[in-house]
């Protein structure tokens, strides 16, 4: 009987424990899904996969990248936005989901989900050209391209970062280029390498091997200031062409995840990016590991949202605009 | 080079690496030949583990499930009439009329050694020529993908054999269905209706899985079970590969011709061994001059899909290590694993990381020789695990199938679609409409379509690219001949037999 | 229907689709109002699919004039059993984002295994035992050992 008491009361100051312990949830307690809108071997790919690594470290669970790429990303965001607000499923993204928004491809942007923070920006947003081209640098393509309205190249994704980024270049620099779609980072490479467009839009990290081999020149980043790991490299605004885009990537978990959950993995992300080695691995494909609280980071994409919007008419009617020049 | 491929063999050839080469092609074979799980997944889940091991071993690894994978859909293809993995949808054509004709362990053996040639081949072509077929591979713009899809949808015409009618229509069904989803080139949803979910459109993995494994399953639920054609099967006798000295040098020709298909297509981004084994199965078929063999069971079939599909493995290892562009899905995923590891593939590669490339060289190497040692004496292995009876073995491949399918993008929609397509491979086969035309048609479809408007966009409307520039033209010259060939053919069938097709 | 009329049916089905088809295609959203919008190729194939099906229903003509042929019925056929594998198999799509992917395969692999074998063959223990044990292998190996993430249900 006495062992049965001690049992019991055992069993009591369980209970009772575990109604305590229920005020502060344990987060996480089982693999947490980071869904990656792009497929496998880009940069967004990349720089997830490496916060992963990290993550893992800081929260004590797998982290478990699932690539669901198609359809600019919408069909990733849309996964998470409907998953359970549970704090185990999110959504890594940059700021090709606010053009999804902008394209009319979804109705909902960054807002119609909790915001856990930007967590690694880059700053090589760039211009590339063949080296075997005749342009040295911005002015170069520009003047090319008044030339010949129309008939210079770039390549881009429809719908994406860089499309958006060419849309603001002509509209700035009072140009017309024939904007091709070629499709991912991979069919842009080859593409400018097999000589079938003149420039592309592209993110430094991926293509750097082609720089240093001499096979592509890079002719104008677009960010405020140079950016030290590529010195180099003038900017837009350097040239005269004032433009600037970050490309931001952050984490969202689906919109009523709690504050808390939301807070861990917050934190997690901020360890990460004051991690060395953590650093030390983003900075060799050029991007930096910055870390933006949830308040801060949405105040930050609230406002490029409203740049990004300055261009939705542009967006809209770039092809028409384009049939009635070829009239 | 020698001294560089020593130091790649040196690396490659110590206990750690040479176990995960064994794991990885053991693993890899495994999944590949259960269908629903694919070498893709194999890789993507694989890939984690990687993480924590020193760039070479993890290439082995991955290299071994590359090979492994690839070849190890030959094995459920021939045995149960469901290909392992895409790679292996022609295998089953005539890998499995062969089977039960109780001839299984010829189609098996030689489906073996052929792969193992393939990869040989391929692997040849990586390590000598990689930049020259690097090079080539960049020179296919838009038009000339679109020229190519043409020509590879012409083998519609070859695969329907007598069926040309119905072989068109159900090419033209798997068009249709591929255009479900976003649009090339401007990214609106087409044939949704609203769905979300069908803004993707129907992923090739769900499609392949409902028209084999489903309406297998039908099948085999609609007709009464047969002891007898169960024991013809799996109680085959077979001497070494199970087929002659003689016979295999028939085959010469047809491999040689499978492998350059196989590379081909392998090098160039975004077409891989899923593509090609169809494409060398027709291009046979079509050379053939008894094509009415193919499809009863005929070494020739079994010989192409297999050479074909393995050598797009050094096919599209080219452009993923000389551009640092992925061949294939495989590929891409290898390129994330690569730069995980601090690799980044390129023209830098060879020159920063040289031991590396050939420690990768060395382990494809090895991992093909073990494929072709761990297959042949596990032949008799998946024959007695295939001689489960189909009513318990079935289902429990239909689960698998479903965990591939929804590993694919997680999400329970492409179970449906699974389901979608099962019905769809049902009802064709009940109203005798061929199916194979399907998967040409839903491949080809979106390649030939972003190709021409993308095409038209960099030449800005105007249809001059269609007849300067070579490659395409030659696409199109290869493509009016077969339109021309397989319309001669049918009209002399027709002749023959008095009725339409 | 018998058999003969087959090919007629499917003709006819296939061109009344070829034409819903161009109809839907000429209403396709695109970015690009030109000839070559996203509307061209559904356009092309709708117009190729016409032209085949009518083939096909002249075909079809032709087998239906033929005399009844002998319709060799390869056995009976066990329609049952195929509406029945192709129902628990939409019970079983349907029911995994609920029940989870242990229980719901765990049920189908049973039901399925007992439509496939014939009486003479049922071993109702056996395929109770095959069920669960595979349902909650393939589980614990795919999410546990590779981590990969399958329906989880309200129980797992």
């Amino acid at each position: 009987m006495k062992s049965f008491k001690k049992v019991a009361i055992l069993l009591v100051l369980a209970l009772v424990a575990s109604f305590s312990v229920q005020a502060q949830v344990k987060y996480p307690t089982k693999p947490i899904q980071v869904v990656v809108p792009a497929n496998p071997g880009g940069d967004t790919d990349l720089n997830c996969r490496i916060m992963a690594k990290y993550l893992e470290k800081e929260l004590g669970q797998p982290v478990i990248i699932v690539n669901v790429g198609g359809a600019g990303g919408s069909l990733a965001t849309r996964k998470v936005k409907d998953s359970a607000p549970d704090g185990y499923t999110a959504v890594f993204f940059h700021p090709s989901m606010f053009l999804n928004k902008l394209m009319g491809l979804v109705d909902y942007n960054f807002d119609a989900f909790e915001n856990a923070g930007i967590a690694v920006m880059d700053n090589t947003n760039i211009f590339v050209v063949n080296a075997s081209s005749p342009y040295n640098d911005l002015n170069d393509y520009i003047n090319a391209a008044k030339a010949k309205p129309g008939k210079v190249k770039f390549a881009t994704e429809t719908g994406g970062f860089t499309h958006l980024q060419i849309l603001a270049f002509q509209d700035l620099t009072d140009t017309k280029l024939n904007v091709v779609d070629v499709g991912t980072a991979s069919q842009k490479i080859v593409a400018l390498l097999g000589k079938q467009v003149d420039a592309i839009g592209i993110s430094y990290g991926i293509i750097k091997d082609y720089v240093a081999s001499g096979k592509f020149r890079v002719i104008g980043v677009m960010s405020d200031s140079r950016n030290p790991m590529i010195p180099a490299i003038q900017t837009f605004k350097e040239q005269g062409v004032n433009m600037s885009f970050p490309k931001f990537f952050y984490y969202l978990f689906p919109r009523g995840t709690s504050q808390e959950i939301v807070g861990k993995f917050s934190d997690a992300i901020a360890k990460v990016a004051a991690n060395p080695a953590a650093q030390a691995e983003l900075n060799k494909f050029m991007v930096s590991a910055e870390y933006m609280s949830p308040s801060v980071a949405t105040k930050y994409m609230l406002e490029q949202e409203a740049i990004f919007f300055k261009y939705q008419n542009l967006m809209m009617n770039a092809k028409i605009e384009k049939e009635e020049v070829k009239k | 080079m020698l001294d560089l491929f020593a130091a790649g063999f040196a690396s490659v050839l110590t206990l750690g690496s040479l176990f995960m080469i064994v794991l990885g092609v053991f693993v890899g074979i495994i999944f590949g030949s259960i269908p629903g799980l694919t070498t893709t997944m194999a890789v993507a889940l694989c890939l984690p583990l990687t993480f924590g091991m020193p760039p070479a071993i993890a290439m082995s690894l991955l290299m071994g499930l590359y090979i492994g994978g690839t070849s190890g859909g030959l094995i459920s293809a021939i045995l149960i009439n469901i290909p392992g993995t895409p790679a292996s949808v022609a295998t089953c054509w005539d890998g499995h009329p062969m089977a039960s004709r109780g001839e299984a362990g010829k189609a098996l053996g030689a489906g073996v050694v052929f792969s193992f040639l393939g990869t040989l081949l391929s692997i040849v072509a990586l390590v000598f020529i990689a930049p020259p077929l690097a090079e080539l591979a960049l020179l296919f713009g838009p038009v000339e993908y679109f020229a190519l899809a043409l020509f590879a949808l012409t083998m519609i015409g070859t695969l329907a054999g007598k069926q040309l009618t119905k072989g068109i229509i159900v090419g033209l069904l798997g068009l249709i269905l591929a255009f479900v989803g976003m649009a090339p080139i401007d990214a609106y949803p087409r044939f949704t209706f609203g769905i979300h979910d069908l803004d993707g459109g129907f992923d090739i993995l769900p499609a392949l899985i409902g028209l084999f494994a489903v309406s297998e399953i039908l099948n085999v639920a609609e007709s009464e079970f047969s002891l007898k054609k169960e024991n013809v099967l799996t109680n085959f006798k077979m001497k070494g590969f199970g087929f002659s000295l003689k016979e295999f040098w028939g085959q010469m020709y047809n491999m040689i011709r499978s492998a350059l298909i196989g590379i081909g297509i392998g090098i160039l981004p975004g077409i891989g061994a899923g593509t090609s084994n169809i494409v060398a199965y027709s291009v046979a078929k079509s050379q053939d001059k008894h094509p009415e063999k193919y499809g009863t069971g005929c070494l020739d079939g079994i010989v192409a899909s297999e050479t074909s599909n393995n050598a797009s493995i050094g096919g599209a290892m080219v452009p993923l290590l000389t551009l640092g562009v992925p061949g294939d899905t495989v590929t891409a995923m290898i390129l994330g694993g690569l730069m995980i590891h601090g690799l980044t593939p390129g023209p830098l590669l060879f020159i920063a990381n040289g031991e590396v490339v050939y420690g990768i060289f060395a382990s494809l190497i090895i991992a093909n020789i073990v494929m072709l040692v761990m297959e042949f004496f596990g032949i008799r292995v998946f024959a007695k695990l295939l001689s489960v009876p189909k009513h318990l073995l079935l289902p429990v491949i239909f689960s698998l199938c479903v965990v591939g399918a929804y590993g694919l993008n997680n999400r329970v929609f492409d179970v449906w679609v699974v389901m979608l397509f099962g019905v769809i491979g049902y009802v064709l086969t009940k109203l005798k409409f061929p199916t194979s035309p399907m998967i040409l048609g839903i491949i080809l479809g979106p390649m030939a379509e972003t190709g021409f408007r993308r095409g038209m966009q960099m030449n800005e409307g105007s249809f001059l690219m269609f007849f300067t520039r070579p490659i395409a033209v030659f696409f199109f010259l290869a493509t009016a001949f077969m339109i021309v060939l397989t319309a001669v053919g049918n009209a002399k069938n027709r002749k023959k037999e008095g009725t339409k097709a | 229907m018998k058999k003969k009329y087959w090919d007629l049916a499917s003709g006819i089905v296939l061109f009344l689709f070829s034409i819903v088809l161009y109809i839907g295609a000429m209403n396709v959203r695109t970015l690009e109002v030109s000839t070559f919008g996203s509307g061209f190729f559904p356009k092309i194939v709708a117009v190729m699919l016409a032209l085949a099906s009518l083939a096909l229903i002249v075909g079809g003509i032709k087998t239906a004039k033929a005399a009844d042929g002998a319709e060799e019925a390869k056995g009976n056929p066990r329609w049952k059993a195929v509406l029945a594998t192709f129902t628990i198999m939409v019970a079983y799509a349907a029911l995994l984002p609920f029940v989870g992917f242990m229980i719901t395969t765990a049920v189908y692999l049973f039901l399925q295994i007992n439509i496939l074998s014939e009486n003479r063959h049922r071993k109702p223990f056996l395929f109770a035992v095959v069920s669960i044990v595979t349902s909650v292998a393939i589980y614990y190996l795919f999410v546990k050992a590779f981590n990969l993430m399958l329906p989880a249900g309200f129980l797992g």
